[in-house]
């Protein structure tokens, strides 16, 4: 019993993979045996690192030789396990972050009554029975002979529902659900219902306005628990502290109510999230540099050679040349731009690079500060979200400068023992040692500029005897032949054996006897 | 000498071998490049694409390898900005997205911005299961991609509507360093479907005679070890860089600086096997 | 202390001191970082230049981490070490945790328990998940057994329940590859083999030098195939046949000698770039 069935598991699979290549019907059952074989090979290496740290565990206990570098590469294990499952300084993936919306927690159960649009009309069914697409399934019912959808609507749900089937007719339902699914005018665009997300969304800071027109939808409690907790949470006000601020600086206008510069704490005060548009028009206060008359262009010289020494012939024409052009960059960005060009070309001192560039580093600080209001300011709906292996995170650094140099070292060690292995081995005994030393050189030569230098003087007439395309050719010829040879009885070889593991004439793979 | 030569501890060697590799990298030598056909194939697979075809880019290799496959990967995708393809990034290996994550700093982010992750590229990551995820996603990648790399669901994905399977792609580029790799590419994926699926390939050094058998039918181009990268990267430098009157950057001659050593280091392993025979056939000729 | 580990030591302490130094004034081995919308990334060149760039601690630390390793592995070429013999530690470990994460967060919680449980995962990892179930999501109930009866090996009794998924591995392969390798290397072979002899160029002149070559192909296949067919002992035309067959055989080693040869060199070689170019700046 215990060997019986692991022989009619391997058998079962193992046809049916067979089977399913050859008959299209059975198509879908050789895929899913596939996906139950891919996770099964994800599963084996959870079994890898189980049994490491028991093979390691047990040196420790016994005290074996070296049971330390076994303490060492236990902690190393523990220590890339905890930082990678915890996902430690990995920022929530920004595509679910949903920059700029609060959101607040609200089962699809618990949407009321009032959200629940009604349209004339029948879902269409499909000929291949496939169900209503997942992003919509739960929210869309057919009714009395109406489609009911309980929520709001969005563009992706619509975009969804008119791919489901492409009927005019069923379009023109889609479009009058659309618009029927939507929340009232004076909250449009600014509130949304994701259903996955089980989450009421308000984008920006809530007025009092919007919060009464969002209660008057429903007395329900659970409805306006969830309706105050967005008012008090996208209210929430951010400080951060600006030493500095653009003598441009305007606030941009979707952000006029909400956001301030408190000269006095020379704090920007912003109320609510911040959206990703937002924060980049915010970014943005750095008008695109005029170009500079010629007076204007000696002017900057002169000042800029007075901090440092005279600029050369060839960074004179560069000054010129980048100061009288009009760029599509800010003052800091061409300055940034032209004081690279200048040390290329003849270098400056530190006075002058820190003239140059200080324009360029006010920009960079400004837009840090802007990040930091923007992450400060924002509500972290997923943070388990974000990327395992997220540049900066622990575990990131463990693979960049541990697992990485360690492994691509030890692969390097290869080239020092082969030129060993070549001293102490190779040894032109026969004649067939003769030809496979002759091929090696040909081919070391052929695959480096050493070749090409060599033959590059015969005459094309003889190009064939050149080494690399003699290289070529024997790659093309010779070891082609032999590795196909040598591929034929290798694939003869696998499926015997692979006949034979099917049969259960093979059962080495069980085991030895006992348990 | 004869004494010395037959006891030479092997630590000599291993220093020669080190000096061989190491001068010519602090001294920058570098040779120039004559493309050969493979990697001409290769360029020309890529080259006649229209803009806007999907390019399915599997790289399967890890840090170990990146010596020889970095500089391939580098160029390929840069090939693929260059020519405005579709690029969808998997990998077969574990550490495999990190190869992906490091192209798309290095080419992607840094040299082609206008390029919108979703749209243009996108990065599927890893799946485990060897060639039995090439057998998936033949027929329906969707069993088991869901998400992309990053968590959004495939469907959001502009650029993964409506694809069924990796027989939509107009061509597979695959960056191989050995098992699974380019070898499982060609038996489950290019000769089952031999109208619908094109790959071509790099691989390192160690397999890529194992891989000519399989030339051209089965696999139209293969870029085998540093020196295919190299001939590569000499292409497509020319075409995009040198015929534009401009130099290419040092990311793009990574193989081309690893040539240098190359040389060297081919001259020592010929002199070691020459002086390796001559001090065996020395030892024959005084044995008595 | 016996006088080779003195002097070692010597050496080690004076190379240390001198890195330190050269580190403090010249900046060696300093690692800087651009903020970017999407997190810290290795600052251009341009930003460290223009002092935008920000000293990154945990990088720099990093790189002289990776360094020092390179260091420990490549000692193990002069004699094996407790230096090595640590980092040889660490990177087992490291590994193994590196891909049960990986393992992880790429197929446990997208393919299984987001297939079994797809709002939870939805809740917490996922969000970009759909959060209804799939039609026959019963079905992911198999894999998730037999990766627990798989898991079972660890344990100290029972390890035989671990034999049925071992079974579906092996039976998936040899299901898998049989097809496969027969498709595409034996049969797709014999006739990538299939070469006419005689070839004509396209102005109907006998082109000699494509059909040597096809004969050569076919030949030397031919001959090797012929060597390793071991039932008919190799003597009179059959002997001088394989022999023929091992001839080719020694060229294609030759041929794959030249290529590893290669692939291991230039593995070397970026190794030592990052420790000239990355870590000590030499070039």
């Amino acid at each position: 019993m215990k060997r019986t069935v692991p022989l009619l598991i391997t058998a079962i699979v193992g046809f049916i993979f067979v089977v399913s290549f050859f008959t299209p019907a059975a198509e879908f059952l050789g895929e899913l045996a596939a996906v139950w074989f891919d996770i099964l090979a994800g599963i084996a290496f959870i079994l890898g690192g189980g049994n490491l740290l028991k093979v390691h565990l047990k040196k420790i206990s016994d005290r074996q030789a070296g049971w330390g570098y076994s303490g060492v590469t236990i902690l190393a294990f523990v220590a890339t396990l905890v930082v990678g499952l915890g996902k430690f300084g990995s920022p929530p993936a920004p595509k679910q972050e949903f920059y700029g919306e609060t959101f607040a927690t609200l089962p699809l159960e618990a949407l009321p009554e009032s959200l629940v649009a009604r349209v004339p009309g029948q879902i269409p069914e499909k000929e291949n029975g496939e169900p209503l697409p997942p992003s919509v399934r739960r929210q869309i019912v057919q009714r009395d002979g109406q489609i009911e959808f309980r929520g709001w609507m969005l563009s992706n749900q619509k975009h969804d529902l008119e791919e489901y089937k492409d009927r005019r007719a069923w379009r023109k339902t889609v479009e009058a659900l659309y618009e029927a699914a939507q929340p009232p005018e004076p909250l449009r665009g600014k509130v949304a219902y994701y259903t996955d997300h089980r989450a009421l969304s308000f984008k920006g800071a809530m007025t009092d306005s919007d919060r009464q027109a969002l209660l008057a939808l429903s007395d329900e409690p659970v409805w306006r628990q969830a309706v105050e907790q967005l008012y008090e949470q996208s209210r929430k006000v951010t400080r951060v502290r600006v030493s500095w601020l653009p003598e441009s600086f305007a606030v941009p206008e979707s952000l006029r109510d909400r956001l301030r510069y408190d000269a006095q704490t020379k704090e920007l005060v912003l109320q609510g999230p911040l959206s990703a548009d937002q924060r980049d028009a915010l970014k943005k206060q750095f008008p695109d540099a005029e170009p500079l008359s010629a007076k204007q262009r000696t002017t900057f010289r002169k000042k800029l050679e007075s901090l440092g020494r005279p600029l050369n012939d060839e960074q004179a024409k560069i000054l010129d040349r980048l100061l009288s052009q009009p760029l599509p960059e800010s003052v800091g960005e061409r300055n940034k731009l032209l004081g690279l060009a200048l040390l290329e070309h003849g270098g400056l001192t530190k006075e002058q690079c820190d003239s140059l560039f200080a324009p360029y580093r006010q920009e960079v600080a400004w837009r840090a500060k802007v990040l930091e209001l923007f992450h400060a300011a924002h509500q972290v709906k997923y943070p388990w979200s974000g990327e395992y292996r997220a540049q900066g995170s622990p575990f990131w650094w463990l693979y960049e400068y541990a697992f990485k140099p360690l492994t691509a070292t030890m692969f390097a060690m290869l080239a020092f023992y082969v030129a060993s292995a070549a001293f102490r081995a190779f040894r032109a005994k026969n004649v067939e040692a003769i030809l496979l030393l002759g091929t090696a050189f040909i081919i070391l030569l052929g695959r480096t500029f050493a070749g090409v230098l060599l033959t590059d003087w015969l005459p094309d007439s003889l190009a064939g005897l050149k080494i690399d395309n003699l290289t070529v050719y024997i790659m093309q010829v010779f070891n082609t032949a032999g590795n196909r040879a040598i591929m034929i009885g290798i694939a003869l070889g696998i499926a015997s054996t692979s006949l034979k593991v099917l049969l259960g004439v093979d059962r080495s793979y069980l085991g030895s006897g006992g348990e | 000498m004869y004494e010395f030569l037959k006891n030479l501890d092997r630590r000599w060697v291993f220093l020669m071998m080190l000096l061989a590799v190491a001068v010519p990298i602090l001294f920058r030598a570098q040779f120039p490049e004559r493309p050969t056909g493979l990697a001409r194939a290769v360029f020309d697979e890529i080259e006649k694409l229209p803009a806007g075809s999907r390019v399915l880019l599997a790289f399967d290799f890890d840090p170990a390898s990146e010596g020889e496959l970095g500089p391939m990967a580098t160029m390929v995708v840069r090939h693929c900005c260059e020519k405005k393809l579709k690029m969808y990034f998997i990998a077969l290996w574990p550490v495999g997205p990190q190869m992906i994550d490091d192209v798309i700093h290095k080419v992607i982010l840094s040299d082609f911005p206008e390029l919108v992750y979703g749209e243009d590229y996108v990065n599927l990551g890893f799946k485990p299961g060897n060639e039995g995820v090439i057998k998936v996603i033949v027929t329906d990648w969707k069993q088991l991609y869901t998400t992309d790399d990053r968590g959004t669901n495939i469907d959001q994905i502009p650029m993964c509507r409506g694809i069924e399977n990796i027989q939509s792609m107009d061509l597979v580029i695959n960056v191989s360093a050995g098992y699974p790799g380019t070898k499982e590419w060609v038996q489950y994926a290019a000769t089952p479907y031999p109208d619908k699926i094109r790959i071509v390939a790099g691989c390192t050094g160690v397999q890529a005679p194992l891989l000519y058998p399989y030339i051209p039918q089965q696999l139209p181009g293969l870029l085998g070890a540093i020196k295919g990268a190299a001939e590569y990267e000499e292409l497509v430098v020319q075409k995009y860089d040198r015929k534009k009157g401009r130099q290419p950057a040092a990311k793009y001659q990574e193989a081309k600086r690893r040539m240098g050593p190359q040389l060297v280091a081919h001259l020592l392993m010929i002199g070691l096997i020459v002086l390796g025979n001559v001090v065996f056939f020395m030892e024959r000729s005084r044995r008595p | 202390m016996k006088r080779e580990t003195l002097i070692w030591t010597v050496v080690l302490v004076a190379a240390g001191l001198f890195l330190a130094y050269r580190s403090a004034t010249n900046g060696v081995g300093h690692v800087y970082v651009d903020q970017t919308d999407i997190g810290w990334r290795t600052a251009s060149p341009e930003n460290v230049v223009a002092g935008t760039a920000a000293f990154s601690l945990s990088r720099t630390v990093g790189t002289w981490v990776a360094a020092l390793f390179t260091l420990c592995i490549l000692s193990f070429l002069y004699r094996d070490n407790p230096f090595y013999k640590f980092a040889e530690a660490v990177v087992v470990g490291v590994s193994a945790a590196y891909w049960m994460v990986v393992a992880f967060w790429t197929t446990l919680i997208p393919n299984l328990l987001g297939k079994l449980w797809p709002a939870w995962i939805q809740s917490w990892a996922m969000p970009g998940l759909s959060s209804v179930r799939e039609p026959l999501w019963y079905l992911y109930l198999v894999p998730l057994g037999l990766g627990v009866m798989l898991l079972w090996r660890l344990a100290p009794k029972g390890a035989w329940i671990s034999r049925w998924p071992l079974a579906f591995t092996i039976g998936a392969f040899a299901g898998l590859r049989m097809v496969s390798f027969i498709q595409a290397d034996f049969l797709s072979q014999i006739r990538n083999s299939i070469l006419p002899l005689i070839v004509f160029a396209e102005n109907g002149a006998f082109d000699f030098w494509t059909s040597l070559r096809h004969v050569l192909i076919v030949g030397s296949i031919l001959a090797s195939l012929v060597y390793f067919f071991f039932s008919i002992e190799h003597k009179g035309v059959i002997g001088k046949v394989s022999k023929v067959g091992i001839w080719v055989l020694m060229i294609t080693f030759g041929a794959a000698f030249g290529y590893t040869v290669m692939g291991r060199i230039a593995l070397l070689a970026i190794r030592l770039e990052f420790l000239f170019h990355d870590w000590l700046g030499l070039t």
